[in-house]
């Protein structure tokens, strides 16, 4: 009954004019409490009196006016659409304020009268509490005016989202028209697409076609028309007879209303429906784009000339960009700073001190275009730092998930070759998607074994890592459903997977199947279709060409962008997944994309033309977490910014300046033929299973029949895990503690006819069993021309318990010693991969050093921010963190390399501190020491000199933000 | 993406009424905390226990009826291979070998109705990675583990102790690939990764200045590094992120080196009954290394029993006795662990979880209905001891305890049939809701996610899962 005559009433215009006057009335106890409040805090201790009669009047009328709202506010609640929850919260935090400045009133009256100290606290408490409670009330109460979402329609899955009042012209516009007589086509195309935006971002969710709740979808016409199980849902020209506007006037809290989830449609929003219906429900053929899509053509603009200062086109883009944003060219850095930068980008090492100093005394003004040049040519290094760029981008590892079984396959050798020669990057593209068996891991993905969500088949990985590896296209929320983020739909992310099936690929959504098989297809229809008849092999090829074509814009724009992003350290478009984002400066980098496809797509030369621009040589900026992270349409270019050193940098920067930080590698370029052994040791067993052997002193012993004296040559390579000492016919030829030192010993002079023995006992230290082993090779060449071969193998035996002294000659009696285990072979082993040095080869081209790019992935490498793989990586995350600090701070490896460092310095530099200083600083910093930090070093050796100083220096050195920065 | 439109959108849409009162000096916090009133905690910290390789419910925490070995025994006759001990509990038994957990399960609440995910093929670490994450590999992103986003949403109790650590898994056995592969934080970033201490009796080292390095030494480097950093010419102008985070990093690294706290990692400054009542080897220790660590102020706190295939708990032979030799190893430090949180008035506060991937049986591989490859020979009757025991691998029904955090005491939630296949038959719960249940007891909320890539990411997927309420007090 009483709801009733609520209804009746709350259809009087007074009521709701009343009601709409709330907030209004609301701001009014909210300053008068709030007040009143902090001019009581001031009277505190009993001061300002004199404040008390205005204090009282504003308590009075407070508690008045805050009933007053809360009745006027009941009135608009009752009226209007709201979510119900925050409507109660601020209904009732509101009544409970009115309540508690009535009583704040009551006791403040009360204290007046009775004077009484205690009286006036509790009353100041009550003003407090009143206080606190209209805070909630107004939290809820800002909450409900600007939608309880207010917090979540900021995500940004939400972010293009609609406002409030956007479709008000267009609704004034058509209802002129209308008023004519005439509405056009185009207006109802608009209104219609209007229509579908509000549909898209606030229904699809719950009503698109691959999730079509209460049967309804309204993502496509057909759907819309036909309605949903309760029938049709709009009835074309009269809205009032349409279930849908129906729906979406109800009061929100109606089990019928809609949208049921997110916020209530805005009026313009229903409005614009309303019109839409009345006006016949058009239907435009127009698709309607949710998110913003970058342009596909790719044309090559023309650079500005602005003045004649800049030759280099890019300098001319930025010029303009320069003037448009009121930016003045900086100059460009010092030779030192610049060499520095260019050997980290295009090499990834240091520059050599006598190079620098070579190269700052060149006075010729095109030596920096040489040194670019002459960087680019140094064919092994600069493949050998663009392999971990590449090894990300193309999810190559060298161990990782799947290898274990068979589900995974490297592209090492293919890659290296394609880098090596500068193969052109179509070419290149063309090999992954359409792969021989060297280039065909990228396209095969890792496969775990046993069943995997249907998002993860390989087919998807593949048409998952072409679209984000090389198109800046993320297809990973569209494999499982129509993407919220994109304009993908599943649809599209199955029929590029089908490229790669073998089989019909069944459509599954969210890991239920649809009923529904994939028709390969391209993302992109326009550039060309894929023949459905053809086997797997022919779709690839058809879809290499596809993806490969100029018209193609995106292939190579976003190739440029990467390379753009690696020496400039921030895409021209950012992120540089998200290619549809707006670039900061769209001509440039579609100049240079085309300029790519017009130099026979030699990425070199896109490398040689950014490194050549004044633009690349400016001086590096520095930004803040906040700045460095915008999307390319908010960022403001100023210069390159600041890059830290990767892992592989670093590592190799560690081993030049210090001792080789690796011995073994995943991947040998030049196939060093390395000496055949195995690594051996104590075959130890727990509950019949082989485990590793408990850390202690073991003793190994080997016997072989030599015929005849007449040597040659005999070389002995040896290299144990951990410590060891070997003897040759009972005499002691080496020692060592270090598994990655391969001893190399001519023991021809220890040889003799007839029995041979070597021993060698050895350690394993530490707490924990973890592998161990010795590995030796003896090769020996008689003048006869006779040859053996000794090795460490499987005829070893061994002992784990000290044995009689005479254990290390001939002639003693090991029948009861157990024969060793193996772990594996010298050529490739698990435990310590491909030791490099273990070979008798003098000659030949060789690594260098063993670089960082070309070892497994290991705890250091990965607390210095190397990916492990497992998924397509495009940029690493280089943010310093606390585990990454205690490993570079009392990680063994650092302290390990930098002691061999000291070392070595204190072999090159011990008698001379002074250069020896000066040295450090030019290797590690291309620049000598200030006089300050020359004195603070100097001082240091001077007071503690010795091995453990120079290896703190070194460690100083290395942690320095200026070592690990790339200025 | 995630921080594109946080602070500065937040504010433009903060509506007039509340900056009115924000103008009035109230707090701002208690506007930006947003409408959801978050969950109240019942924990602090998190100790997992686990059972790595597969510890079959029917020999430990849910005995059936026990056939003892004989030869010519029909091997589906077998369903324990243990008789059953009586508890702390009325009417709950336990298998025997575990009598110490047997004492003290008054404290906490067994679950006999964990599912397993079925992934197809069984291959120990995927469901590992899918038990630790809640995700079943592989994924389009790399995903963390469960210790990583504790990690991120309490954050450090004690600056220097790291939030998340992992106690007792060597990376050199086999499958350890795919053990890194969720020994992770994943997306987070790597500063929510694990802490690993392969060997707790070496813990400290981690924590402690280089092997051989003296503190004067230590302090005097740091100290030549700060006056070096202090006059580099380069770069002095500026500010940037990237180097003042790792000046940060180094002086947080220092002070954790050189922190008294880090003392929780040193075990020898144990009582030696104390260390003696965990010492059954490193899984022992581990729980000794937990209690300290519990104390100095760590999240999230993982003890494996260790993963080495075909080792530990992954018995494909001799089932029987290497339960017997696992229950040994795991029986006295675990209830010592309890019993000491209990004392010290922590267990109130730290949920003690103890699971395993999944399961075994004698027979049945995979689950009941399932074609998955058997993976051991069994023969229909046992000539010899070593084919006396639970060797393949069963997701039906397996076992899990809580102790602490809130959790109930003396409660069995959930059962399994008393007949092969053993399956759970009341009550079933899945990684889903373990996860939840986790959470829900730290304060974290279902809702919980990180925006990666433009999409928001779950906890558990798709936020699917409601923590078991019944299991709280």
């Amino acid at each position: 009954m009483f709801l009733m005559f609520l209804d009746t009433l709350s259809e009087l215009w007074i009521w709701q004019l009343l009601g709409r006057m709330h907030p209004l009335i609301v701001h009014f106890p909210i300053a008068v409490l709030v007040v009143a409040f902090l001019l009581e805090l001031l009277t505190v201790r009993g001061k300002r009196s004199e404040l008390r009669a205005g204090i009282r009047w504003l308590v009075y009328i407070g508690a008045s006016f805050s009933l007053m709202a809360v009745l006027v506010g009941l009135m608009l609640a009752y009226g209007a659409n709201y979510p119900e929850s925050t409507l109660n919260l601020h209904q009732w935090s509101g009544i409970a304020t009115a309540i508690a400045a009535l009583l704040a009133a009551w006791l403040m009256y009360r204290a007046d009268s009775s004077g009484q100290k205690k009286d006036l606290n509790i009353y100041r408490g009550a003003l407090g509490v009143t206080v606190l409670l209209l805070t909630f009330a107004g939290h809820f109460g800002a909450s409900l005016t600007h939608g309880s979402d207010y917090i979540t329609e900021v995500l940004p899955w939400n972010y293009e989202t609609l406002s409030e009042g956007e479709f008000g012209e267009l609704l004034a516009e058509v209802a002129e028209h209308r008023e004519m007589g005439m509405v056009a086509e185009q207006h109802l195309n608009e209104v219609n697409i209007g229509v579908r935006r509000i549909f898209a971002h606030s229904c699809y969710r719950c009503h698109a076609s691959d999730d079509m709740e209460g049967g309804l979808a309204l993502d496509n016409e057909e759907a819309v028309m036909a309605g949903g199980d309760g029938g049709p849902v709009i009835t074309p020209g009269d809205p009032d007879d349409s279930e849908l506007m129906r729906r979406l006037l109800l009061p929100a809290g109606h089990e019928d209303a809609m949208p049921q989830r997110g916020r209530a449609l805005f009026s313009d929003e229903v409005e614009l429906i309303r019109m839409w219906i009345e006006l016949g429900a058009h239907w435009s053929d127009e698709e309607v784009q949710t998110f913003r899509e970058a342009e596909m053509a790719l044309s090559k603009p023309e650079p500005p000339q602005r003045s004649t200062e800049f030759e280099n086109p890019i300098d001319r883009f930025v010029d303009d960009y320069f003037e448009e944003q009121g930016i003045r060219w900086p100059e460009s850095v010092d030779d030192g700073l610049f060499m520095r930068r260019v050997y980290m980008d295009v090499i990834g090492l240091l520059p050599e001190p006598d190079e620098l100093e070579e190269f700052v005394s060149d006075t010729s003004p095109d030596k920096r275009d040489r040194l670019i040049d002459s960087l680019l040519n140094r064919k092994h290094d600069y493949t050998q730092h663009s392999l971990s760029f590449w090894n990300d981008l193309l999810r190559n590892a060298y161990i990782g998930t799947g290898f274990i079984t068979g589900g995974r396959k490297q592209i090492t050798d293919w890659l290296y070759d394609a880098l090596e020669n500068n193969k052109p990057y179509n070419r290149m593209v063309s090999e992954l998607v359409s792969p021989d068996e060297k280039s065909e891991g990228f396209i095969r993905g890792i496969q775990w074994r046993g069943d995997v969500n249907a998002s993860q088949t390989t087919e998807m990985q593949a048409a998952q890592n072409l679209s984000q590896s090389f198109l800046g296209v993320n297809l990973k929320c569209a494999s499982c459903h129509n993407s919220f983020v994109s304009n993908w739909s599943l649809e599209e992310a199955y029929s590029l997977a089908a490229v790669f099936s073998d089989t019909l690929l069944a459509i599954e959504r969210c890991d239920e199947p649809t009923g529904n098989f994939a028709e390969p297809g391209f993302l992109y229809s326009e550039l060309g279709e894929v023949d459905k008849e053809l086997p797997t092999d022919g779709r690839l090829n058809q879809l290499a060409d596809i993806v490969t074509q100029n018209a193609n814009g995106r292939l190579y724009r976003t190739i440029a962008n990467r390379h753009w992003q690696r020496l400039m350290g921030k895409g021209l478009v950012e992120p540089v997944d998200e290619m549809d984002t707006k670039p900061w400066n769209q001509e440039l980098l579609d100049w240079l994309a085309a300029d790519l496809i017009d130099h026979d797509y030699d990425q070199k030369y896109l490398m040689y033309s950014i490194l050549r621009s004044r633009t690349y040589q400016l001086p590096s900026v520095g930004l803040n977490a906040e700045q460095a992270g915008v999307p390319s349409d908010e960022f403001v270019f100023s210069g390159p910014l600041r890059k830290r050193l990767t892992a592989e940098q670093f590592t190799d920067a560690l081993t030049q300046l210090a001792a080789p930080v690796y011995s073994s590698v995943a991947y040998d370029p030049f196939d060093t033929q390395i000496a055949e052994a195995s690594w051996i040791w104590f075959d130890a067993l727990e509950d019949g299973r082989n485990v590793f052997a408990p850390p202690g002193q073991y003793y190994l012993r080997h016997t072989f029949e030599l015929p005849a004296e007449n040597i040659d040559e005999a070389r002995l390579l040896v290299s144990v895990d951990e410590r060891f000492e070997l003897y040759l016919n009972g005499e002691m030829i080496s020692e060592g503690n270090d598994w990655r030192q391969v001893e190399r010993i001519d023991v021809s002079g220890h040889l003799t006819t007839g029995e041979n023995i070597l021993a060698v006992e050895a350690e394993k230290g530490g707490t924990t069993a973890e592998p161990a082993g010795v590995l030796l090779n003896l090769q020996i060449t008689q003048s006869d021309g006779g040859w053996h071969e000794v090795s460490s193998n499987n005829e070893w035996k061994i002992i784990n318990q000290e044995p009689d002294p005479a254990w290390i000659v001939a002639g003693f009696d090991d029948n009861d010693w157990q024969t060793v285990r193996s772990f594996g072979s010298s050529l490739d082993n698990k435990y310590w991969g491909r030791l490099v040095e273990f070979t008798h080869e003098a000659s030949g081209e060789r690594l260098q050093f063993v670089r960082a790019s070309l070892v497994e992935n290991d705890d250091f490498q990965k607390a210095m921010g190397r990916p492990t793989r497992e998924i397509v990586t495009t940029k690493r995350d280089l943010d310093p963190t606390l585990l990454q600090a205690l490993e570079l701070t009392n990680g063994e490896l650092v302290n390990d390399v930098l002691s061999r460092g000291a070392d070595r310095w204190i072999r090159e530099y011990g008698d001379n501190p002074d250069e020896m200083i000066r040295q450090i600083y030019l290797r590690s910093l291309s620049r000598t020491p200030t006089d300050r930090e020359a004195r603070i070093a100097g001082e240091m050796l001077a007071q503690v000199p010795g091995k453990e100083t120079v290896q703190d220096l070194l460690w100083a050195i290395i942690m320095k933000p200026e070592f690990q920065i790339i200025y | 993406m995630s921080d594109r439109m946080n602070r500065r959108d937040f504010l433009k849409k903060t509506s007039a009424a509340t900056l009115a009162a924000m103008a009035a000096s109230f707090p701002a916090s208690s506007f930006l905390s947003g409408c959801e009133p978050g969950i109240e905690s019942s924990a602090d910290t998190v100790i997992l226990l686990w059972m790595a390789g597969g510890m079959a419910h029917t020999e430990t925490f849910d005995p059936k009826a026990y056939t003892p070995f004989e030869k010519g025994l029909e091997s589906n006759r077998v369903l324990s291979t243990f008789p059953k001990i009586p508890t702390a509990v009325d009417d709950l038994y336990f298998s025997e070998g575990l009598e110490s957990i047997a004492d003290i399960i008054d404290r906490g609440t067994v679950i006999r109705s964990y599912r397993a995910a079925d992934m197809g093929h069984i291959l120990h670490s995927r469901h590992q990675y899918h038990w630790h994450t809640c995700y079943e590999p592989p994924q389009t992103v790399d995903v963390p583990h469960i210790g990583a986003w504790i990690a991120r949403e309490r954050g450090p109790i004690n600056p220097v102790i790291p939030p998340f650590v992992s106690i007792g898994q060597r990376f050199d056995v086999g499958e350890s690939e795919e053990l890194k592969a969720y020994h992770t934080a994943g997306f987070l970033g790597s500063e929510y990764g694990p802490f690993l201490i392969p060997d707790p009796s070496s813990g400290l080292d981690s924590v402690r200045p280089p092997v051989g390095m003296s503190i004067e030494r230590f302090e005097r480097r740091h100290q030549l590094y700060r006056d070096l950093v202090e006059q580099s010419p380069v770069g002095e102008r500026s500010s940037d992120y990237q180097k003042e985070s790792m000046m940060r990093a180094m002086e947080r690294s220092y002070a954790l080196l050189k922190s008294p706290d880090a003392e929780a990692f040193d075990l020898s400054q144990e009582p030696k009954e104390t260390y003696q009542a965990y010492n059954t080897g490193r899984f022992g220790l581990g729980c000794l290394l937990a209690k300290r660590l519990t104390e100095a102020g760590a999240r999230f706190i993982n003890v494996t029993t260790e993963y080495e295939p075909f080792m530990g708990w992954d018995t494909h032979e001799n089932g029987h006795t290497r339960a017997v030799k696992m229950k040994q190893m795991i029986d006295r430090p675990i209830a010592q662990l309890i019993k000491d949180l209990e004392q010290s008035g922590r267990l109130e506060r730290t949920l003690i979880v103890l699971a395993s991937e999944f399961s075994r049986d004698m027979m049945v591989e995979g689950r009941p209905g399932q074609k998955v490859q058997d993976q051991v020979e069994v023969p229909d009757v046992m000539e010899d001891i070593s084919n006396y025991g639970m060797h393949r691998h069963f997701t039906d029904g397996c076992s899990l305890l809580m102790f602490g955090g809130g959790i109930k005491k003396g409660l069995v939630y959930g059962k399994t049939a008393d007949e092969r296949p053993c399956s759970t038959i009341e009550k079933q719960v899945g990684i889903d809701e373990i996860h939840q249940t986790i959470y829900h007891a730290m304060g974290i909320s279902p809702e919980t996610n990180y925006v990666i890539e433009g999409r928001p990411f779950y906890t558990t997927p798709d936020g699917h899962g409601e923590a078991i309420h019944e299991l709280f007090i």
